[in-house]
This record gives C-alpha cells, structure tokens and sequence, in this order.
C-alpha cells in the first residue's frame, strides 16, 4: 500500500505534484493501516507509516484506496473513483485542522484543487 | 428527421458550432466599414457612433455555458448609443443598405453581446420613463430603464418585478427578452402589454396597447385587433428593435411571507409545491435541497472547513445534520392582504401534513445559521424587505453571524457554480428523473451537485435547474467537465419526457421528434416570412443568409 500511494504522487507526469504545496500534511487511513504523506520544503514528497501529524484525512476501504493509488494516470484514478462513488464506496475526507478562518484560508491554498482533482470535493 | 438524427448529439453540436463559425467569420471590407461609420456619424451624432477597440471588447459576446466561452467570439466593428427611435431607424436602415449584422443590447452581460462583428446597438442610452399610470398599473419605458430606476420613480408602493435579475438590469429585457420569468409571476404573467418596435427596413410596428397611441384600458385592447407582441417577445431581438413598451406594475399589497417546509425527500417537498400553487395567492413554490441552501446562503461563511468535509462526503438525501435538519426544503411566497396571507398559512400547512412536511417557525429557522441566512435570502431579495425593518422585527432572535448579514456584508453565497442546465418537464416526469440524475450524476462522478425547483401556477409545467459544481482548475479540468455535462444532458433528454428550458418543442414527443420537428415547420415559415418581408438583408439574423428556417 505504502509503495502504490508513494509511486502515485512521486511519478513524474501527474499534474497533481504541482498543485502540492511544501508543508502538506495528509494522512490516508486504509482500515486499520495509516500513511502520512508530508510534502518537504523543496517540493519532495515523503510517505511516513503511521498516523503522524496532519491537516487532512482520507479514509477508506484497503482494496479500494490500494486500487486507486496503483492508478497510472490521473484519468485513470478518476475513472476509478467514479466506479467506486458509484458503489457508494467513495473515500471520505476528515479536516483535522482546528476551525477557525485562517485554516479556511490555508485549505483553500494548499488542499482544494489536489482534492479537487482526485474527486474527492465533487 | 429521425430520431437517429436527434439522437446523434456531436452531429447537432457540431454543426451549431459550424454555423457560429460561419458567423463569426464574417468579415466587412475595410471601405465598406468605413463608408458606414461615415453615414452613421452624418444622421447620429460622432461622440455616440464608436469604433475604438477597448469600447467594442465591451461587448464580445459568448454566452453563459462552458460550450459558449470556449468558442472564439468576436467584438463587434461599431457600437451605436442612440438617443431616439430615429436613431434606431437610420442605424438599420443604414445596416440594411450595407448588409452588416446588428445586434441590439438590452443589458450589459456576455450573454446578449455580439458574436459575429457588425453592429452593436446599445439600447441603455434609450431610458426615458415616459408614463407612470397608477390607477390602471401600467408604465411606459423606453429599453435602458433599468429596474432600480423604475422602482425609484415609483415609489416603495409599488413592486417592480425583478426576479432574480439585478437591480442595474433593464426592466424590459427581463420581461421581453427572457419571458416573464420572475418571482411574482403566478399573477404577473403577461407582463408586457404594448410594444413600440423598429423593423430593420426602418418602418415602425405598434401592438397591444401602443398600437391606438396610448391606452389605458389594456385588457380589452388586447381583444379587439392581432395581438402580435408575442413575435417580439421573446425573440431575442432577432424580429426588431424595441424601442418603447408599456409594462404593467403592482401595487404592493400589505403583506409577504415566506412560508419554509422541511421534507425528507424530494418527491414529497415536489408534490407539496405543485399543490400549495394552486392558490393563486402564491407568487412561487420552490424546492431547494440541502446544497442548494448552503451554497446560496453562506453555509461555506457560517461552518468553514465543516461545509468543505459535508461537500465531499456529500448525499443528497441525508445531510450533516450539525448545519442542517433536513434534506429537502419547500417554501412557498405569498404576497396580499394580511389576512388572505395568513389565511393561505394555514391553507400550506394543511397540505403538508399530506405530504409529511414540517413547518420551520421563524424561531426555528434562526437557530441554524444556514437556514436562517436562507430566510434573510428571502425576503430581502423575494421579498423586498428592507434590512433595518428586518432586523427590528426580528432581530433579538438573530445569531449575531446573520445579523452581520444585514449590516452591510453581502448576502449572496460565496461559492457559486458556474454552468446549470433547466429542465422543464411534467411533475411526475421531474421526480422520476430526478431519482435517475442523483445515480447518473454518481456515475459521472458528481455527488455534490445542487438543485432547485420552480412552479408559479398549478398545471403549469414546472422546472428543475442542475448545478454540478465546476470548480475546474485547468482548461483540461473545465474540457473534462464540460464532456461529463454534455453526458448528464443527452442521459436526461434520452432517459426522460423532459426538455432543456426554452427548447420545449423538442420535448413534446421524444420519442417521435420527427412528428414534432414537422409540426413545427409551418411556424418557422410563418416566421421566417415575417422576417424576409421586413429584413430582407438578414441583418437581424445574420445566419439566415445561409441556414434558413424553413
């Protein structure tokens, strides 16, 4: 699971390594198994085991999340997910962040459009 | 036409796209502009006949839906502001003689701007109010009055339907160009009762009540010679000019109330608004679901980063139930005497005891944030409320958030999508699928799409708007999105007896379009005659030239 979800975002030609930026934090839960994926200041993506310290969740089923991140393309993953919000099996997102109009601000900037992208905010 | 032929959706947009191609690549010889612009300037004075590229970028047009925006649009060659209806008539006159296409402007939006060059008339310059005639309720205006302006010289006695247009928007080209579609109009229907309008051969028809100068006694005017205001209205311009029209108006009766109903699907808040309608003393019966509401009244403001989550882990039936009670949400707008209104009250919970709905108190209502900026929605904009009177009539029981709402920030959501698609469509039709989109819009991978219904009268066939959020990022994200939204359109026109709002002739018979399509032949050639006889040089219609409608 750790190797598809570091392969998704680390292989070159996905736009969405673009639009994260330094000092995103998420973590994705698989069941019972937690991955923190931490985005460095020179734009490095790092996949930390465990459930670290994060701004976001996303939550879902192993075999769902192992086959979305083994996608090859973007096109692909949305694809997929499509299938699985069709089975009402679409991941769910948790913002961990403490609310207030700063954190608005800061999910706008760095959290929106990768979401976007990945369906998970449609 | 066989239903194969409707059927095939890329032929039909392919070849509407052809034909706005075919517009826009037309082209006037540069001594050909020039000697235009020469006459135009000799009957009209130079300081209102402008060719300078920042004024004509003003109105290039493209309109509203994705499709529209990424065509390549082009600005018009020469914008008119004329001052008269003489004016009007030289300028056609003038385009006729030289076959360049005009575009008359009521507004200043993308939708009613030039897609093809040639000329644009802006008809805002025209904003004389010529008559105010209270004791029969009628005004008469020229195009540009706009409806702040109309109201200010009536007074707050009056109402000036608005809908939900702008206030800085024409009064005439909500009523004329776009049909009566406004929030009062279960008893404003027929709005527009006398026309004065300019014909691209430069001769000037009257109709309705303009057609004996100026009548007072509309109503029965309308019986005794050919009614033909409905050629002009709605047509887009594409008939004439309007230069003047007579308007009725309504005195604001004592009371309006805004009666909100919470359901917990949508078949039951549906069902509610078509019977509530058949009281005329409803203005309009609307349905709004749980994302709807929070996308129009500021839930994103109200909960934040708790709106985000409820957007993506989105169901249409079942809502976070920390920012909302129910799914589903019915209200009605009543507007008369206090005592019919308080009457109908009572007449709309009756009826939703049948259909499981629960009245939502004023009290009740401002204790969710949401739901109360919803209110606030409401009778200011619906209702005309003014906000000071508001919040002494209620404002002890306000959240200080929707206080703020009153006093001075703006109450229009932050968030709004940008591309819908209107559906009109029987009421059963509407519920069947609206059952079939929550699945399809899964598919195509929307969940947190929005809605609303709309029904004036009883009988009258109501309407459902879609908005999937598109919030694309990318021109790849808006192309892609654009695909699964020309999907959802062709599911619903093949899956459902529905039609796409104004296109209704298609919808008849769905499944026969041919018998349709014949039917509707004559009409075109009626038209189209009118057309020939007054604009022989097509400059009101441009296309014609090549794609006649017969």
């Amino acid at each position: 699971m750790r190797e598809n979800i570091e392969s998704f975002f680390k292989e070159p030609g996905k736009a969405l390594l673009d639009y994260l930026r330094p000092g995103c934090r998420i973590i994705i839960s698989a069941d019972e198994h937690h991955y923190t994926l931490v985005v460095g200041e020179s734009g490095e993506v790092r996949i930390e085991e465990g459930r670290k310290e994060g701004d976001i969740e996303i939550v879902g089923e192993t075999a769902v999340l192992r086959d979305l991140f083994s996608s090859k393309s973007l096109e692909e993953f949305s694809d997929k997910m499509r299938f699985y919000i069709k089975l009402d099996k679409k991941p769910r997102l948790k913002i961990l962040m403490e609310r207030n109009v700063e954190n608005v601000r800061k999910f706008m900037r760095n959290y929106y459009i990768p979401l976007y992208k990945l369906y998970i905010l449609r | 036409m066989s239903k194969g032929g409707l059927d095939s959706w890329e032929e039909i947009r392919s070849s509407a796209l052809a034909m706005v191609q075919e517009a826009i690549s037309f082209e006037a010889p540069t001594e050909v502009k020039k000697k235009v612009v020469e006459e135009l300037k000799r009957v009209i004075s130079p300081e209102r006949v402008r060719e300078e590229p920042y004024i004509r970028a003003m109105y290039r047009g493209g309109g509203y839906g994705v499709p529209g925006r990424l065509l390549a649009v082009k600005a018009p060659d020469i914008v008119i502001y004329p001052n008269s209806v003489d004016e009007v008539k030289q300028t056609l006159c003038i385009a006729s003689k030289y076959r360049i296409p005009v575009v008359p402007v009521g507004q200043h939006t993308i939708a009613s701007a030039s897609i093809q060059g040639g000329i644009v008339l802006d008809m805002t310059t025209m904003k004389r109010i010529l008559k105010i005639d209270r004791k029969h309720n009628y005004v008469v205006v020229e195009p540009g009055v706009t409806i702040a302006e109309l109201q200010e010289a009536l007074g707050s006695d009056y109402i000036v339907a608005k809908g939900s247009y702008p206030s800085t928007h024409p009064v005439l080209s909500s009523l004329a160009c776009f049909g009566a579609q406004h929030s009062l109009a279960n008893r404003m229907w027929d709005q527009v009762i006398g026309l004065e309008v300019v014909m691209p051969d430069g001769s000037i028809i009257y109709t309705g009540t303009l057609l004996y100068g100026d009548v007072e006694h509309w109503s029965e005017v309308q019986l005794t010679y050919a009614d033909i205001r409905k050629l002009f209205t709605p047509t887009y311009g594409t008939m004439g000019v309007i230069t003047k029209a007579a308007i009725r108006i309504w005195p604001k009766l004592e009371k309006v109330a805004f009666h909100i109903f919470g359901f917990k699907d949508f078949s039951s808040a549906f069902g509610w608004t078509h019977a509530a309608s058949k009281s005329p003393m409803v203005d309009q019966a609307m349905v709004w679901g749980w994302v709807t509401v929070g996308m129009f009244a500021n839930a994103v403001r109200f909960h934040g980063l708790d709106w985000f989550e409820a957007r993506a882990n989105c169901d249409q039936d079942n809502q976070p139930k920390q920012i909302l009670p129910y799914p589903y949400y019915a209200f009605v707008q009543v507007r008369g005497y206090a005592d019919e209104v308080d009457g109908n009250f009572k007449v709309v919970q009756r009826l939703a005891e049948d259909y499981n709905g629960v009245y939502l108190s004023e009290d009740e209502l401002m204790r969710w944030p949401t739901l109360g900026a919803l209110y606030i929605l409401l009778l200011t904009g619906y209702g005309m409320r003014k906000a000071d009177e508001i919040l002494s009539s209620m404002g002890e029981k306000m959240l200080p958030e929707l206080k703020k709402l009153l006093t001075g920030i703006s109450i229009s959501g932050l968030e709004y999508p940008t591309v819908s698609y209107q559906f009109v469509g029987g009421v059963d039709e509407i519920v069947k699928m609206y059952e079939g989109v929550k699945e399809k819009c899964k598919e195509l991978g929307w969940v947190n799409w929005s809605f609303y219904t709309r029904m004036f009268h009883y009988g009258q066939t109501p309407w459902i708007r879609l908005f999937p959020f598109i919030d694309a990022s990318s021109i790849e994200d808006l192309r892609r999105d654009a695909a699964l939204m020309q999907a959802l359109l062709k599911w619903v026109l093949d899956n459902y007896k529905v039609s796409i709002f104004r296109m209704a002739f298609y919808s008849n018979d769905p499944k026969n379009p041919a018998e349709v399509y014949e039917r509707v032949k004559p009409v075109r050639r009626l038209l189209r005659a009118v057309q020939s006889e007054f604009d022989p040089a097509n400059v009101l219609n441009p296309l014609a030239r090549k794609y006649t409608l017969s």
